[in-house]
């Protein structure tokens, strides 16, 4: 039986990477007493996909795993017992059952909450934003050609309220955007930097079917 | 300064670390005791994911934390990006339980699992805050004190150590902590201190010290509530320490003497404390610990039952006698498992008498072919060289060796099956306590012609050759057994940016050299010190209970290329280990 586990990520809980994320919840879920579905083939695995992986110091309000656990169990007690043991900082906000593709499939957008300080003027900022037709953002990874992207694509909505950027970010095909790089890309319209102060995303939104799935 | 404050920089430090997990605490099984009056900190000096899975320091923790008013917090050495940040923001470095400031604790205690740690003690002190001698101490500053089995040697880091302990914690560490909750004052308690039996307090000159030896090893003291570290560490598993010691004398090992004699634990507790700590942390492993699990005489039935309470469970068995029947008990016991790890030690009988490691040719023949038989499709092969009285034959044993791997594989895997034979051959570096303490290291340009030539001999086709970092070995080497002079070349080698030694990418040869040379000595000159029978060695104060004579005797054995059999099964050698209610304990 899949269930799909939203859960929430504060505090130094946050540090964690997305794999310690999975294994501290396939842990908690076995000190829980709960037996983990493993795949088939030769390295049989738990059966575990979080939506979307989290970056190390990002906040998750309501976060997204799927799990196939052996046995039928009411949600409701699975929820409760695997509060019980998760550490602190992660928390059970609701379990349900899934169906369907996973979650990780049909991952449409992201909400996200940026803390920010009121050094820049991000009402004209965000003015700009939406009459720009590009908004070109230049990503440098170590051994990699550096590449230039338009993240005007893929940022859906952006809202600005006292010390706080709430902006929703679509899951493309071609990919999609940090909510750190929109932030930054949008204080450049200002020929600004944007001081973080804090990351939490507030929400997954789900598609009702995978990409390219037939219909 | 208030905690929130510390709290709010160090999260603003963890923004910008690498792998910022290693600092936060708050895993699974993790105890918090808000409430306690003394807090005793302990460290594994090297990154989290190295130290989090130390059993002694399961141990203790459990030992400190099960003492009402007293709480264990743990502590890592911090990686330099971190210590960087934490130097320029002036943060001190902290526990993870509560996130205060290790320079608050009572006690800060160190375990010595490795002599490639020793710059990390002085780098995890700089960042406490806590004056790196024990002489310039104050009365803020917690009592100091080391352990574990690289303490068998406190010469090299005596002058940083308020105390060393030496020996197993395990009810004898209580009275350290009876003094820490009882007796308030720094001078008043290090005067405590110095009357304890197994401790040794450098400030009163090398005194005689004991070594504990915890005779009962009863399962009580075994941890069950262990914390879960996160996915980084290099071992998540659960595991059980089935057996204490080993008795088969290799001449080589440390353990094989320092953890004299040997003690069994029922194979019915065994199993419980294993199912219970798999119940606690959620593993999907377990380990039946020791020096050499194959060895210990209830293995069968402890493998039985808990093959039967559950059939599915990943059982793993390292440390195995080189043989058939440890290969079908590993087989049996894990069935997911490819690969399969077998330490010959030596590939030639006649090294092998010379370090009584008593395995035959045939034996070793038969373990592989039993190995590949059992369907593993990788197997690890251990060797050593720079061996004592080493020739070139010893040398060409370990090639031929493998390629009789290779052939026994290409025998026994069925047509078309993919198998692969990895040879591992690490630097022998003579230990202080065994009957080996008086040799010299191989030198440097032998050692590295032996490494050359394995690597020219060993064919490549299915077979992996690995060989250890020779810069640090001689290391290691001239740190194991080095004398009080040792403690400044320490210092300096950490002023000059030495850490991580262990870490092949972090190590400053430079830095150690550097140092070496300013105390008029170098890094080969020490490694490859000979003393002679009569010599006065920096650890001859240090008890461990085996005699010297017992050592004089099998370093002679030695010589003569003869082995020497095992107590358990050939007679008492009079090695000293037992007395009173201490001595071997065997549950068949």
């Amino acid at each position: 039986m899949t269930y799909r586990i939203t859960f929430a990520v504060t505090g130094r809980a946050r540090f964690l990477s997305h794999l310690e994320t999975v294994d501290t919840m396939l842990g908690a879920l076995r000190r829980a007493g709960y037996q983990i579905a493993l795949s088939k083939g030769m390295k049989p695995r738990p059966v575990i996909s979080l939506a979307l992986p989290r970056a190390v110091g990002v906040q998750a309000q309501a976060d997204l795993a799927d799990v196939v656990l052996l046995g039928d169990h009411d949600p409701a007690e699975v929820a409760e017992r695997l509060d019980a043991q998760l550490p602190h900082g992660i928390a059970v906000v609701a379990v349900e059952p899934a169906e369907g593709a996973k979650a990780a499939a049909r991952v449409d957008a992201a909400e996200y909450e940026v803390e920010v300080e009121e050094d820049v003027d991000w009402e004209r900022a965000l003015r700009a934003f939406a009459a720009a037709d590009s908004c070109q953002v230049v990503r440098t990874a170590p051994g990699k050609p550096d590449r230039t992207v338009d993240v005007t694509r893929y940022c859906s909505n952006i809202e600005h309220e006292p010390g706080l950027l709430r902006m929703l970010l679509r899951m493309t095909d071609a990919g999609t955007a940090r909510p750190d790089e929109i932030a930054q890309a949008v204080a450049g319209l200002e020929g600004r930097t944007a001081t973080i102060k804090r990351l939490v995303r507030t929400r997954i939104d789900l598609r009702p079917q995978p990409v390219g799935a037939r219909t | 300064m208030g905690n929130a404050l510390l709290e709010d920089r160090i999260e603003a430090v963890l923004e910008t670390v690498q792998k910022p997990s290693r600092y936060i605490g708050g895993e699974a099984n993790q105890i918090r005791k808000p409430q306690a009056t003394s807090l005793v900190a302990l460290c594994y000096p090297d990154a989290y994911e190295i130290g989090i899975s130390n059993q002694a320091l399961q141990i203790l923790y459990q030992q400190v934390n099960g003492r009402e008013g007293m709480a264990a917090e743990r502590v890592y050495c911090p990686w330099p990006d971190m210590a960087d940040a934490m130097r320029r923001r002036r943060l001190p470095l902290f526990t993870l339980e509560s996130w205060r400031p290790v320079r608050e604790a009572d006690l800060l205690g160190i375990t010595l699992q490795a002599e490639l740690t020793y710059s990390n003690v002085l780098e995890v002190l700089d960042l406490a805050g806590i004056p790196l001698r024990a002489a310039e101490r104050g009365e803020g500053d917690p009592i100091v004190v080391a352990g574990g089995p690289s303490a068998s040697n406190p010469a090299p880091l005596a002058p940083f150590f308020d105390a060393v302990f030496m020996g197993e914690s395990e009810r004898a560490f209580d009275a350290v902590l009876d003094v820490i909750a009882s007796v308030p004052g720094r001078a008043e308690r290090l005067a405590r201190l110095a009357e304890n039996p197994y401790l040794y307090v450098p400030s009163r000159g090398r005194h005689a010290v004991e070594r504990a030896v915890y005779a009962d090893f009863a399962i009580d003291t075994h941890p069950t509530r262990v914390v879960v570290p996160y996915s980084s560490a290099i071992f998540s598993r659960a595991s059980v320490e089935v057996m204490r010691g080993c008795t088969r004398g290799c001449r080589f090992c440390h353990a094989g003497t320092w953890y004299r004699p040997v003690r069994e634990r029922p194979p019915d507790e065994v199993v419980e404390a294993g199912l219970a700590q798999l119940s606690c942390t959620g593993y999907d492993e377990l380990s039946l610990t020791s020096l050499a699990t194959s060895d210990y005489t209830g293995i069968v039935p402890a493998i039985e039952k808990i093959k039967t309470r559950l059939p599915t469970l990943h059982l793993s068995l390292p440390s195995n006698r080189v043989d058939t029947g440890p290969v079908a008990l590993t087989a049996a016991a894990n069935a997911r498992q490819s690969s399969i790890t077998l330490a010959p030690e030596a590939a030639t009988q006649r090294m092998r008498d010379i370090i009584c490691k008593t395995i035959t040719d045939e034996m070793i023949e038969q373990a592989i072919e039993a190995a590949f038989a059992a369907g593993y499709t990788s197997l690890k092969m251990y060797f050593m060289i720079g061996l004592p009285r080493e020739t070139h034959d010893e040398v060409q044993g370990i090639v031929d060796l493998g390629i009789k791997a290779r052939a026994i594989g290409r025998r026994v895997r069925p047509a078309g099956g993919r198998f692969s034979v990895h040879v591992s051959a690490s630097n022998f570096v003579p230990k202080p306590h065994t009957p080996f303490q008086w040799e010299g290291m191989s030198s440097r340009a032998q050692l590295e012609a032996k490494q050359a030539y394995m690597r020219r001999a060993m064919p490549t086709r299915q077979i992996r050759l690995s060989l250890h970092d020779l810069r640090t070995s001689m290391l290691e080497g001239a740190l194991a057994r080095g004398g009080d002079e040792i403690a400044d070349v320490i210092e300096a080698a950490w002023r000059g940016g030495a850490r991580f030694d262990a870490w092949s990418e972090m190590y400053r040869e430079d830095a150690w050299e550097a140092a070496f040379t300013a105390a008029g000595t170098s890094i080969d000159e020490q490694a490859t010190r000979e003393f002679g029978e009569w010599d006065e060695l920096p650890w001859d104060h240090v008890r461990s209970g085996i005699s010297r004579e017992f050592l004089l005797d099998e370093w002679g054995q030695s010589r003569a290329e003869v082995a020497t059999g095992d107590c358990r099964w050939d007679g008492c050698t009079d090695c000293g280990a037992c007395f009173g209610p201490v001595r071997n304990r065997l549950v068949n």
